[in-house]
């Protein structure tokens, strides 16, 4: 049974493999962006690492292991392997599509180890070379193949057991997912508290490698069972041959590694089996036909920019493309909740520049091409796309001002109230100029292609567009306003004439103005002339 | 003076890349006229009502709907109708909602247009899924509201591509009399692989076959051209005929 399953698998895993590849090399964009990031990895990595890989591989050699680096490497790598074989877990969507045809072509296991042999081939061309161009430098260093030889076997057992305890982790939290029967935004609840704990407990085991000011919750304490120690005994226990130090928990952690692959294995193959066989279409409930609220329903941008709202409010997977990004901002989060003084202080101008991030980053960074099946209907029913962009600029602003609200009701709170005020009420105008700025940069490279990002199969927009927006537009927008402030602050506090600042706040504010213009009308001509020819 | 044709189409060709999807297509379709365009899979049916609507721009030739150049899109837009063959829905919006916003993508108030549209929910029995979500519909569910949405602002010419596909026959019965209806003002371009449906409205057929219109006239012109005198011949037995020999019959 086990052996037709497996030979089945691999006929299934071959074939996706191939159809990824056909995939990546079947768009200039995709084979451009790989070109880039090994051109910038070819350089980097070894730039970067290639002082303290030597130095690791000489201080191996001389017999004298850093088990703190040792442990924070291996740590590494089992953090490495417990994302991406979650992440893989967490993003099944496409079975979806095809499972029709695969449920009633194999059994159900070997659809499962199928998935599984091609997801993990994909993730070991994704860190296996990184791995072994480290372990090259470790050898070059130790002037010795035994010593990077040693530590790879470790690193990779540790990789392997990590990604198949990941890969089962994602898989439980999925089949918890299904059978729970929650909706989509309990689901987005559940998503966002794990992270952060994941956040806190990663912290929580940093502190015991890295000094005590390196971490953020450097005064929590840490539970004894969760140092790095046993990481640092299991590179010790596999670099034992060269004369490490041997411990017994090096062994008992490697004994571990090494069972944990047979169970991990078939603790995944058993519960994606069980979630084949199950449907986890979730409706989110809310139903009832809704209204354009008051507000919104007296212009008409605002009656068309209803519809994003309204979706995201029925189905937050829209919203996909931003998650990773807001995800990113825990950590400072978390900075702000333990230091509420600084929260008080800083908190409204940061609130001011990611509402404007958030403004231009939900919905307006593919407009049209999150359009492309409505296509036929929207190109044959207005006469321009004008009003249909700034109906997505009123729907990004009305999520961006949320924000300048909230820093408006704190502005007072802090110790510079009337600078923090006017920065929250520089919203009004920063704010919807980061959607019409995100506008002319969506337009510039609209993906009107669906694929796979985040678990949500939608066309999202580019990574390209993304990253160029949030990193250029998050430094315009989100460093512009703290600028602001900062002047406002200085200013008020007699350190610079206040007509100064008041010219210095209104100029900032026009060339925001001007370059949410810019965009805005870029975005408009180019899809005004825009026809089906060009999808 | 005669009324001028609600379609007109003057030598319009579509080439992608070396593939040339429509060749010189040249037809005139009057006011208020059910016209049935036929043709195989491939023939450039989706290509023509892709150029006749503004969609995609003709590589040559030229045309006006409702006398607007197609390739003036602003001024297009007042005059057509869709329903393509994937129904251009917003599944996250209710059937209601989604009708509101096609009315208001056109800068029309749901009111203007609600009387219209909530009689063709109605007599298509979907008035009482309106408040439901479209995501939740049945394919037969979506083409209703998506053929609502294509004339519920009352065009000059509606553009329908397959208009019965996934309807139960009682819910297409009641399609093909709500076009007949709605062709009473409206000029109905009906493309359909289901030949009885055109042979039963359609007061013109025009055939298309490898990107050529080898075929227009009535429905009963074309049968009678393919009679060969022996079996009884209808609409099928013409088409095949035409799209088999490749015959320009006009």
């Amino acid at each position: 049974m086990w052996r037709t399953d497996l030979r089945r698998a691999r006929t299934a895993a071959v074939a996706e493999l191939r159809a990824s590849w056909r995939r990546l090399t079947g768009s200039w964009r995709r084979v451009a962006g790989l070109g880039v990031s090994l051109l910038m990895f070819g350089v980097a990595f070894p730039v970067s690492l290639f002082g303290p890989a030597t130095g690791l591989g000489r201080a191996l050699a001389a017999g004298a292991p850093p088990l703190g680096s040792l442990g924070m490497l291996t740590g590494t790598v089992a953090v490495a392997g417990l994302y991406l074989g979650g992440a893989s877990a967490l993003n099944q969507n496409r079975i979806g599509e095809i499972g029709a045809l695969v449920r009633t072509s194999m059994p159900p296991r070997a659809v499962t180890l199928g998935r599984l042999w091609s997801e993990l081939v994909q993730t070991a061309i994704l860190i296996v070379p990184p791995l072994v161009g480290g372990l090259v430098l470790v050898g070059y260093g130790a002037r010795d193949p035994v010593v990077p030889l040693l530590l790879g076997v470790g690193l990779f057992a540790m990789l392997l057991t990590a990604t198949l305890a990941g890969r089962a982790g994602g898989a439980t939290l999925r089949y918890v997912g299904v059978l729970s029967r929650l909706g989509a935004w309990a689901k987005l609840l559940l998503f966002a508290v794990v992270m952060v704990l994941i956040f806190a407990g990663t912290q929580m085991v940093l502190q015991s490698i890295l000094p005590d000011d390196a971490s953020f919750l450097g005064g929590f304490g840490v539970p004894p069972f969760l140092p790095g120690r046993p990481l640092q005994a299991y590179a010790a226990a596999v670099l034992a041959p060269v004369g490490t130090p041997f411990r017994p928990l090096g062994a008992v952690v490697a004994v571990s590694v090494l069972l944990a692959v047979p169970v991990g294995l078939a603790a995944t193959t058993r519960v994606e089996t069980a979630l084949l066989l199950r449907d986890d279409d979730v409706d989110s409930g809310e139903s009832a036909t809704r209204a354009v609220p008051d507000p919104l329903a007296r212009w008409r941008a605002g009656r068309l920019g209803w519809r994003h709202l309204i979706g995201t409010v029925r189905d937050p997977k829209t919203l996909a493309h931003v998650f990773p990004v807001f995800m990113g901002l825990i950590p400072g989060s978390f900075f702000l909740i333990v230091e509420p003084d600084v929260f008080l202080t800083v908190g409204p101008p940061l609130l001011v520049g990611a509402g404007a991030v958030l403004a231009g980053s939900t919905y307006c960074l593919n407009p049209l091409g999150d359009d492309r099946d409505q296509l036929p209907l929207v190109l044959t029913s207005v006469k321009s796309t004008a009003s249909l962009l700034r109906g997505r600029v009123v729907a990004g602003s009305v999520l961006g001002l949320g924000l300048a609200a909230v820093a408006l009701a704190v502005a007072p709170l802090g110790p510079e109230p009337i600078g923090a005020i006017a920065v929250a009420a520089s919203a009004l105008v920063t704010v919807p100029a980061a959607a019409g700025l995100a506008l002319g940069i969506g337009a510039f490279s609209p993906q009107f292609e669906r694929h796979e990002y985040m678990n949500v199969e939608r066309a999202h927009p580019s990574q390209l567009v993304l990253m160029g927006f949030m990193f250029g537009g998050g430094l315009f927008f989100g460093g512009g306003t703290f600028g602001l402030w900062l002047a406002l602050t200085i200013a008020l506090d007699g350190e610079l004439a206040p007509v100064l600042a008041a010219i210095v706040w209104l100029v900032g504010l026009a060339i925001y103005a001007v370059a949410g213009l810019l965009g805005y009308g870029y975005a408009v001509s180019r899809f005004d002339s825009m026809t089906l020819d060009g999808v | 003076m005669p009324d001028p044709p609600a379609v007109d189409a003057q030598s319009l060709s579509k080439q992608y890349g070396s593939t040339l999807a429509v060749d010189s297509l040249s037809l005139s379709i009057g006011p208020s006229t059910v016209f049935g365009f036929l043709g195989p899979n491939g023939a450039g049916k989706t290509t023509t009502m892709r150029m006749l609507t503004g969609l995609v721009e003709p590589t040559s030739g030229t045309a006006t709907v409702a006398g607007t150049a197609v390739e003036d899109r602003r001024d297009l837009v007042d005059h057509v109708g869709l329903l393509p063959e994937e129904p251009p829905l917003y599944t996250e919006l209710t059937g209601r909602e989604q009708l509101r916003f096609a009315a208001e993508l056109r800068d029309m108030s749901w009111d203007s247009v609600a009387g219209r549209a909530l009689e063709f929910c109605d007599r298509l029995d979907l008035t009482e899924d309106l408040d439901r979500r479209v995501d939740g519909y049945s394919k037969g569910m979506r083409q209703k509201t998506a053929f609502v949405q294509a004339v519920q602002h009352d065009p000059d010419v509606v553009f329908l591509d397959e208009p019965t596909s996934g309807l139960d026959p009682r819910a297409a019965r009641t399609l093909r009399e709500l076009i007949v209806d709605t062709a009473d003002g409206t000029t109905v371009f009906l493309s359909t692989h289901i030949l009885p449906v055109v042979e039963e409205i359609a007061d013109e057929v025009g055939v298309l076959h490898d990107g050529d219109l080898v075929a227009t006239g009535t429905p009963a012109t074309l049968v009678d051209r393919a009679d060969d005198g022996g079996t009884e011949t209808d609409l099928e037995d013409a088409f095949l005929e035409l799209t088999s020999r490749e015959a320009a019959w006009d």
